[in-house]
């Protein structure tokens, strides 16, 4: 494989500027277009093992051109080129600063509800624009959130991704990084649809409340076990059909935990949506468009602007403004005043 | 007593913590100045500076507000100085501005930006019970009141017992029975809290003792505290000396006395402004 200037090679329209990391399927590069003078990333796709690569190209490479190409929504990767080289496949998408998984990581940042209100805003948009096109997302994590330096958030990798809802399809329930994986996939259900993403997204907006995972299951089992342990065992009445999923394990009955006690600065109507999102049952949680419309994006605090948003070891762009203007002139100590 | 009642209810801290802080009625705060919280499992003397703010953000403590910045960073878990991580939050924050073991001064405050911090309201923990301290309507209220009802009281006695003769003219008639039954029982009923407070003598002497002391013994930061406000927990110590002087009891058994003292002080009731108006004048 050669590594280097396989874009130059191509067209020659895009500098390769650095290495930025290696998932499972591919490498990514951050690099510049020279025609329109913009920052990029590039997604090199492995070849992959022969099992992989037997329908000529990697699968997972041909879900996401087949779906991003399609898709255009503010709130998700921008597809913006597709360079077929010999047997290379490289994707061109929005370069991204950095993703919600940084951001959590980050000990120097405090989420204040305003910048929780707003991501959850824009995961849910993005989210809801792919629901309406029968699209499951299926791979929801911080990870796959990304986060640009003008605040915008967009849903990525679509390696996952696939339409739903015609019924004689059954789908595989091996989807979704464990910890953010919903109870139907965890018993085994073949047969789902935008409840789990929905759950992704609840697992996601606990884990900006709480700076860590909610869920962290170290296997299959022990996943369905941190689920119950917080949100109590679900009993028949609470979801009806359970125990006829294919997998269906008993876990003995816990009593859980008021969500108030867990997310314990959370207001009453983000708590709801959580519960919400967090419902056992698939057929009562939340769609996209319910929560869209539930009283946490209705109610103060609203969501901040898209430029307050904190950027990993970095200030926000309108903070470092205000910095600025203040040091011009010396700043109105009524603190000083005040204090005794 | 009403105010025993209060801080039994304040212990239980069974109440929810008020919702609206900023728009908060005379009547709310009314209720809030008569509210007191302690968490029983807590010793008292355990408290310090590093830790009095875990104990005042205690979903439970009704003075709380659980939407605050410290809350957000406890939930998040941020593994920072407080202070650090308040300076650049705004919102509603909570703040230690002065500890002197056994009492501690917290500020609730409303941060708009990095520099612009407006006080709300103070709070003061005094052996682990955590009150209100008044503001100056209050405070300004309440003294007046004080002075006002003996005063009015005074008139109507004295009003009875003038009399009018055409011949002499204005005169005072004092020298009446019925009357005089009346009296002494009142001044009997009003007797018995006046044992267990001090009298006119200790207080006084007290204070001269107590200022020699001061005089002596600066306390650290009490200055500042002085000088600028109003502030109830200034008001409280000297209380809790003059509570400790004219018992000459130990420290440990002035505990009660103190609690009550100040429970006492924060309430804006007649009946206490009755006991002795010359304590507040």
């Amino acid at each position: 494989m050669t590594s280097d200037g396989k874009a130059d090679k191509s067209k020659g329209r895009y500098e390769k500027i650095k290495h930025l990391g290696e998932g499972q399927f591919a490498n990514v590069y951050k690099a510049k277009d020279t025609l329109k003078n913009e920052i990029v990333a590039i997604k090199k796709i492995k070849i992959g093992s022969r099992a992989e690569a037997k329908d000529g190209v990697n699968r997972t490479a041909l879900r996401e051109i087949k779906l991003l190409q399609e898709l255009h929504h503010d709130n998700i990767i921008g597809l913006l080129d597709v360079i077929g080289h010999k047997t290379n496949i490289q994707l061109v998408f929005d370069f991204m600063e950095t993703d919600l998984e940084h951001v959590v990581k980050d000990d120097g940042i405090i989420l204040m509800p305003g910048h929780i209100k707003n991501m959850t805003l824009q995961m849910v948009l993005g989210l809801e624009y792919l629901h309406l096109h029968w699209i499951l997302h299926r791979d929801l994590k911080p990870n796959n959130l990304l986060m640009n330096d003008r605040g915008r958030i967009k849903l990525a990798d679509f390696g996952l991704a696939r339409f739903f809802g015609s019924p004689n399809h059954t789908y595989t329930h091996q989807v979704v990084t464990r910890w953010y994986r919903a109870p139907e996939l965890l018993l085994g259900a073949r047969y789902y649809g935008t409840g789990v993403d929905i759950w992704a997204i609840g697992c996601i907006i606990a884990e900006l409340l709480l700076r860590v995972a909610i869920f962290r299951g170290e296997s299959d089992l022990d996943q369905l076990v941190k689920i119950c342990q917080v949100l109590g065992t679900p009993t028949d009445n609470e979801w009806p059909g359970m125990s006829k999923l294919p997998d269906y394990v008993g876990v003995k009955p816990m009593p859980g935990m008021p969500l108030k006690h867990v997310f314990t600065a959370a207001g009453d109507d983000l708590i709801q949506f959580l519960a919400s999102c967090l419902a056992y049952d698939p057929m009562k949680r939340y769609t996209c468009t319910e929560a869209l419309k539930s009283a946490y994006f209705i109610r103060e605090p609203y969501p901040c602007e898209d430029s307050e948003l904190p950027l990993p070891g970095k200030r926000t762009v309108a903070q470092k403004r205000r910095r600025d203007e203040r040091e011009d002139r010396s700043p109105p100590l009524m603190r000083k005043r005040l204090a005794f | 007593m009403m105010q025993q009642q209060m801080g039994v209810r304040g212990i239980a801290g069974a109440q929810a913590p008020p919702g609206g802080f900023l728009g908060s009625s005379v009547q709310s705060r009314q209720v809030m100045l008569h509210t007191n919280f302690k968490n029983a499992t807590w010793p008292a003397n355990m408290l310090s500076a590093d830790n009095v703010l875990d104990y005042f953000c205690d979903p439970a403590n009704p003075f709380y507000d659980t939407g605050s910045c410290n809350q957000q960073i406890r939930m998040q878990n941020i593994n920072r100085p407080l202070i650090e991580c308040l300076a650049g939050m705004p919102g509603i924050q909570f703040i230690l501005v002065h500890d002197q073991p056994p009492l501690f001064v917290i500020l609730k405050q409303q941060r708009l930006s990095l520099s612009q911090v407006t006080p709300i309201t103070y709070y003061y923990v005094v052996n682990g019970t955590i009150y209100q301290a008044p503001d100056l309507y209050s405070l300004v209220q309440s003294r007046l009141l004080g002075v006002l009802h003996p005063l009015k009281e005074a008139f109507t006695a004295a009003r009875e017992c003038a009399r009018f003769n055409v011949a002499k003219g204005y005169y005072w008639e004092f020298k009446k029975e019925g009357k005089k039954k009346k009296t002494e029982t009142e001044t009997e009923v009003e007797k018995k809290p006046e044992e267990v407070r001090s009298s006119l003598f200790q207080r006084t002497r007290v204070d001269r003792l107590l200022a020699m002391l001061t005089e002596k013994f600066p306390p650290p930061a009490a200055d500042h505290l002085k000088t600028d406000h109003l502030n109830l927990p200034d008001d409280s110590k000297s209380e809790t000396a003059s509570q400790l002087g004219s018992n000459a009891a130990p420290p440990a058994a002035s505990k009660n006395n103190l609690k009550r003292a100040n429970t006492d002080d924060t309430q804006p009731t007649a009946k206490r402004t009755k006991v002795e108006p010359a304590g507040f004048l």
